[in-house]
């Protein structure tokens, strides 16, 4: 998959622009294939820490680009692929990448099976994380949603099973498992963040310099029960998922070895939907058991949770709130772990307080301006910030998306 | 004088409540399927359950073809009153799907007289008009 970043958006471009009144379907031909796709640009600053590259600078290094189609063999069996360009920082760098592409055969309402690439249903957003006009705000709340894990938990070459039971009087069950295997990128969070740690222990131990990093995921695997029960735009939804991965890569000339096995992420959802208004609530739980170069990491087991709160002030402009709470250990929400290594305690927590709004231009074009008050500096900001820490730091986004 | 000044206020109050549109009036839409097809009436959650890709099969095991519209009175009154969401959320839930690979949005149709020959030349089609526009080429469903 090596189109050039800039063969594939002028392809966009054109696409575009050969079409008088873009629609969600501007590129159906005929009943059996369709072309869609969106894109998005953002500028990004933070003040006292760098967040997702060099925001202390401001950074435009943030944005999608994605091309998706769809071919309907019959009602019942859909070939679909999804090509996406996106830069958040370090990571993406606008390589283009299949994000999901499946054979999804719908049997009957209650089973299906997708094979291939298939986007992971985590909480209830994960599903659509990189599709900006989306989301309320830019980015998903980052205790549930972090995009350092992203790579890990955004989708997976493999298979999965859905469907859905109506209840009765009692609503509907919506069900998703999937099974399959992760395909990092040296430039993810995630790996990022094992070489950030095998670095340090390199350093501790003066074992010489890391080199020749590779990553290999073994499984992941998991899925989710969204419940809608008869009260109209209430749903309830519970998440699983659990993975390993291994690391190898030189320190000081010689093998040296690491693994992170990404146990129990559990995720309590709660959404209630009005046309002019919702509220979600979110409760996950993590455990990263991390192994280095015979070192085991207690990392134990995090904490995160959110609440976001959405208004339509008019059908146009939409008003959003967040708070966003991380610990990275549930049972020290003080860091005490950290004091007791020399490090900063608010390494330990991240609360986030955010204030958005988005203008729906039309409904293919929008803009989203959103300011953030941080306290913390949990969930990997060191790796973005070598010179140090601050607790309390701020960023605001500008974003702006097209779909077609 | 203040007490008289309430009163007035409340009658004001309630004259105006009671000449409110209940929202039990007549719909303004009619929910239309083809003239072959044998349902004649369904409940309004098995409704909503086709137009959200919920449910896609009619009872007779056959696939069921959804017709949206993309604006108007109709699209708009079905969507808030069946669907129980905003003209914008229901893209969103569409363009979710879309976007993660889990399902595609149902056909989109310009206006009623569209969504009429949809339906009458499609055996297993489902859409929704205006009840004034309804004519012998389709059956409106009875909603319960």
């Amino acid at each position: 998959m090596k189109l050039s970043r800039g063969i594939f958006c002028t392809f966009l471009f054109v696409l575009i622009s050969l079409q008088e009144t873009p629609t969600c379907l501007a590129f159906q031909i005929g009943n059996h294939l369709s072309l869609n796709g969106y894109l998005s640009q953002g500028y990004i600053e933070s003040s006292g820490n760098n967040f997702f590259g060099d925001s202390l600078d401001g950074s435009f290094e943030i944005n999608e680009f994605a091309l998706t189609t769809n071919y309907i063999a019959n009602n019942q069996l859909r070939l679909g692929l999804q090509l996406l360009s996106r830069d958040l920082g370090e990571e993406g760098n606008n390589e283009i990448l299949i994000d999901w592409a499946v054979a999804d055969y719908h049997w009957q309402d209650w089973l299906g099976l997708r094979l291939g690439k298939v986007k992971l249903p985590i909480g209830l957003y994960n599903q659509g994380r990189d599709t900006d006009f989306l989301r309320p705000m830019v980015f998903l709340p980052q205790s549930i949603y972090d995009e350092n894990k992203r790579s890990l938990l955004v989708a997976a070459t493999g298979g999965s099973i859905y469907g859905n039971f109506f209840l009765g009087n009692g609503g509907y069950l919506d069900y998703q498992a999937y099974y399959g295997k992760v395909d990092f990128r040296e430039d993810s969070g995630q790996a990022q963040g094992i070489r950030y740690l095998v670095s340090n222990i390199s350093r501790m131990k003066n074992l010489g310099s890391v080199s020749d990093f590779d990553s290999e995921n073994r499984y992941v695997c998991g899925g989710s029960l969204l419940y809608s029960p008869p009260l109209d735009a209430l749903r309830f939804g519970v998440s699983y998922f659990t993975g390993k991965t291994d690391f190898d890569f030189r320190v000081g000339g010689r093998k040296g070895e690491a693994s992170g096995t990404n146990k129990d992420f559990i995720v309590l959802s709660v959404e209630y939907a009005q046309p002019d208004w919702k509220i979600a609530f979110e409760y996950s739980e993590f455990t990263g058991d991390r192994k280095a170069l015979g070192i085991d990491i207690p990392d134990g087991r995090s904490q995160g949770a959110y609440v976001q709160l959405c208004y339509h002030l008019y059908d146009e402009l939409v008003l959003s709130a967040l708070y966003d709470i991380f610990y990275a250990d549930k049972n020290d929400h003080s860091g005490s772990k950290y004091a007791d290594q020399g490090q900063p305690d608010y390494l330990g927590w991240r609360k986030d307080f955010g204030l958005g709004i988005r203008w729906n231009i039309t409904n293919q074009l929008i803009f989203k301006a959103e300011h953030h008050w941080v306290d913390g500096a949990s969930l990997q900001l060191p790796i973005f910030n070598p010179q140090g820490v601050e607790e309390h730091w701020n960023y605001f986004v500008l974003k702006t998306s097209f779909n077609f | 004088m203040a007490i008289n000044k309430l009163k007035r206020h409340i009658i004001i109050f309630v004259m105006f409540v009671t000449l409110m549109p209940t929202g039990t009036a007549i719909a303004d839409f009619a929910v239309i399927v083809n003239k072959d097809n044998p349902v004649v009436s369904m409940g309004k959650s098995d409704v909503k359950n086709i137009f959200l890709g919920k449910k896609t099969f009619w009872p007779d095991g056959s696939g069921i073809d959804v017709y949206l519209q993309r604006a108007g009175k109709a699209h708009r009154s079905f969507v808030l009153e069946i669907l129980r969401k905003s003209p914008q959320q229901l893209s969103m839930y569409w363009k979710q799907a879309l976007f993660s690979g889990t399902g595609i949005p149902p056909n989109q149709l310009q206006d009623d007289q569209s969504v009429i020959k949809a339906v009458a030349d499609n055996a297993g089609a489902i859409g929704y008009i205006a009840p004034e526009h309804i004519d012998t080429t389709v059956k409106a469903l009875e909603l319960k």
